[in-house]
């Protein structure tokens, strides 16, 4: 599996409805995996790549909603699609509370089924994304010397160049050494945007943005 | 004299066993029908009507005038007996009349018995004056009284028309209300014998016609109009009641796949959609530049499993809800039964997280009986075991359902996860209207009961040692049928 390659999950314990459903997507260009139970998906590996999990709502043993929360407890980034028999309304909204993609009603056409994988993935595309750029932000702020992350940390509470020298017990031509470095390393050109970066290099972003 | 032949005796001792035999069925009856008072009353007159001929067989052959009297006062009383039960039994089987016609008619007869045993001399007696011999058409010599004839004697005839009256008020409630068979077999008999001894009596008292008393005979008829109807009736009742019963049976079984409607429309639903996806799916790879025929044949292989196998769940469904509930002792095969309803009730099962396991013995003896009343059974204990199972965390709910041949019979076991039974219901699950769950109506078991019952097996509770309950039953297998292979 390439690093980029989306992966789509089908879980459902019917062996049948399983194997027609990895048929379908396989077709329509997605790498497939097929599990008959919440619990054997559960112990699969993580994918790489932007993923989404077509679910049975309605399963022996562990069900559909019990293995979404089980997803956001570990903060598995996958996208869940829940796939149901019967449209049950209390069901549905808890699902899209924990975060659900879509809720569909079986059988499924195709269109349908597709369009919400597409949106799931794209959904997990922009975390995974937004994820890379923070670590990229998180890489340059940590190339900063001791120094430099002291001086950073009080620029970023607006202190005056002065006061930091008075803060740090050196001289303000020094912090001004300093502060052109931080600048540098981290690409900031005022000291609002150097605030701005360091906030977005410190948040974790997890599932919504 | 006597002729060593007697006719008479003859005939009237038939008379007196014919009304004994028939008081007896009705008591068989009458068993049957929870003891009902109207047979009581039936069964008094048949037994003063047995009596009644005893005596007038005895008149008729006594030497002198104190015997004779003796009798004819202990067959007075018989007779008042006879009428006054057919009176009562008239008023409990046909319809109320006029109360006071009751009252007249008892305190008139009740006179009469007193002044007959009592004062045979007395005013309201008929008053026996001498014996005489007469002889019948075919010369046999009988004894019988000339009476002096009273005006109160006329008291009794009264009493006659007055049970007629209330007869024909009796058989009128009971034609307006329908029952029609009744009135015209009881109402119409009693009223046609009793005119026919209320004419000839008097006519032999006034040594018109040269006849024995014939009253037995007239009672006999009304006994056996009596005891036809009776049985005829009990014996419509039980069918009725069968019929009722297995209509019930019916019913439940229906409801019960009323129930569990939405996971069959579930169960249904999955081969619908692994069609529909295969199909697309096909769709699809035909479309491709060099499609992969041997995925196309899977495809198409797994589209004809799905459909059959919706196919099997609407072809069960349909023999539970139109079966006609005759018995079938044909070979049923329980292994089948549990196949089926597991598939039945999969989707239900799913939707409550419920492991359906089956353990099916691989080589199982037919059983004799309904399949479809085996699967009523089953299903009936697995959504028990279900419902039980409502408070059980979702990851231990699970029921098994285990099938062993035994001597001579098939066990089948239904284990669940539940909570158990506790020792006190247990020997009451299989009453009508006992029920643990909220919502039940209690007649589920009861029918399984019944249901295996009339297959001539058995079926019994006990609480697991770990957890839950298990529910057996056991049916006999069918002698000299090919063990059919799992």
């Amino acid at each position: 599996m390439s690093e980029d390659a989306s992966t789509v999950f089908v879980v459902d314990d019917d062996e049948s409805v399983g194997r027609a459903l990895g048929r379908l997507l396989r077709g329509a260009g997605y790498a497939v995996e097929v599990y008959t139970s919440a619990e054997a998906f559960i112990d699969c590996s993580q994918p790489n790549g932007p993923a989404c999990a077509i679910v049975d709502l309605a399963m022996p043993g562990m069900d559909g909603l019990e293995l979404q929360a089980r997803l956001v407890d570990e903060n598995r980034e996958i996208g869940v699609v829940f796939l149901t028999g019967h449209g049950d309304i209390p069901a549905s909204v808890r699902a899209m509370k924990q975060g659900a993609v879509d809720f569909l009603i079986k059988p499924v056409d195709e269109s349908c089924l597709l369009q919400a994988i597409e949106v799931a993935l794209n959904r997990q595309q922009q975390i995974i994304a937004s994820r890379m750029q923070s670590a990229a932000l998180r890489q340059r702020f940590d190339s900063l010397s001791g120094r430099e992350c002291e001086v950073l940390q009080l620029v970023v509470d607006g202190l005056l160049n002065k006061q930091i020298a008075a803060e740090l017990g050196i001289s303000e031509k020094t912090v001004k050494v300093h502060r052109s470095r931080v600048m540098h390393k981290t690409g900031a050109r005022t000291a609002a945007q150097l605030a701005r970066l360091f906030v977005a290099a410190n948040t974790t972003t997890t599932n919504n943005i | 004299m006597q002729p060593s032949f007697s006719l008479l005796t003859l005939l009237w001792s038939m008379c007196v066993a014919a009304c004994f035999m028939l008081g007896l069925t009705q008591v068989m009856t009458w068993y049957q029908r929870q003891w009902k008072t109207e047979y009581l009353w039936s069964f008094l007159m048949a037994v003063a009507a047995s009596l009644n001929a005893l005596f007038e067989l005895s008149m008729m052959f006594s030497t002198d005038i104190e015997t004779y009297r003796g009798f004819f006062a202990l067959q007075t009383i018989c007779v008042f007996v006879v009428l006054l039960s057919l009176v009562l039994f008239a008023k409990l089987h046909l319809g109320h009349g006029a109360q006071w016609i009751l009252v007249t008619i008892i305190i008139v007869w009740s006179l009469q018995v007193v002044g007959q045993t009592v004062f045979p001399e007395g005013p309201i007696s008929t008053k026996l004056l001498e014996l005489g011999r007469i002889e019948t058409f075919w010369g046999e010599a009988f004894t019988i009284a000339l009476v002096e004839t009273r005006p109160m004697k006329y008291l009794t005839d009264a009493a006659s028309v007055l049970i007629l009256i209330y007869l024909m008020q009796s058989s009128w409630v009971a034609w307006r209300h329908g029952m029609r068979q009744r009135a015209v077999v009881v109402g119409g008999g009693a009223m046609l014998f009793i005119t026919i001894a209320g004419i000839h009596t008097p006519l032999v008292d006034a040594g018109i016609v040269r006849t024995p008393y014939m009253i037995s005979f007239a009672f006999l008829a009304i006994v056996a109009a009596l005891t036809f109807q009776l049985i005829s009736e009990a014996g419509r009742d039980r069918t009725d009641l069968q019929r009722t019963r297995r209509e019930m049976e019916r019913l439940t079984r229906i409801g019960m796949l009323g129930e569990v409607a939405a996971g069959i429309a579930h169960e249904l639903n999955q081969p619908l959609t692994a069609i529909l996806s295969n199909a697309q799916a096909a769709r699809r790879f035909l479309a491709m530049e060099n499609p992969d025929l041997n995925e196309v044949r899977d495809i198409v292989d797994d589209i004809i499993a799905d459909d059959k196998r919706a196919g099997s769940v609407i072809h069960g469904l349909r023999a539970m809800f139109n079966r006609d509930e005759t018995l079938s002792s044909d070979a049923a095969h329980v292994n089948d039964a549990v196949r089926l309803v597991s598939k039945i009730l999969t989707g239900e099962l799913r939707t409550n997280n419920i492991l359906l396991e089956t353990e099916l013995a691989p080589k199982l003896p037919a059983v004799i009986g309904d399949e479809v009343q085996i699967q009523q059974v089953l299903m009936n204990l697995i959504l028990n075991a279900m419902h039980a199972m409502s408070d059980t965390p979702h990851n231990t709910r699970r029921i098994v359902v285990r099938t062993v041949p035994a001597d001579g019979e098939v066990l089948i076991s239904v284990a669940d996860t539940g909570p158990g039974i506790s020792a006190d219901a247990l020997p009451q699950l299989f009453e009508p209207y006992y029920t643990m769950q909220q919502d039940g109506l209690g007649v589920g078991l009861a029918i399984c009961r019944r249901i295996v019952e009339r297959h001539g097996g058995r079926i019994w509770a006990e609480s697991n040692s770990d957890a839950g309950a298990t529910f057996n039953f056991a049916l006999p297998t069918k002698r000299d049928t090919d063990e059919k292979p799992a």
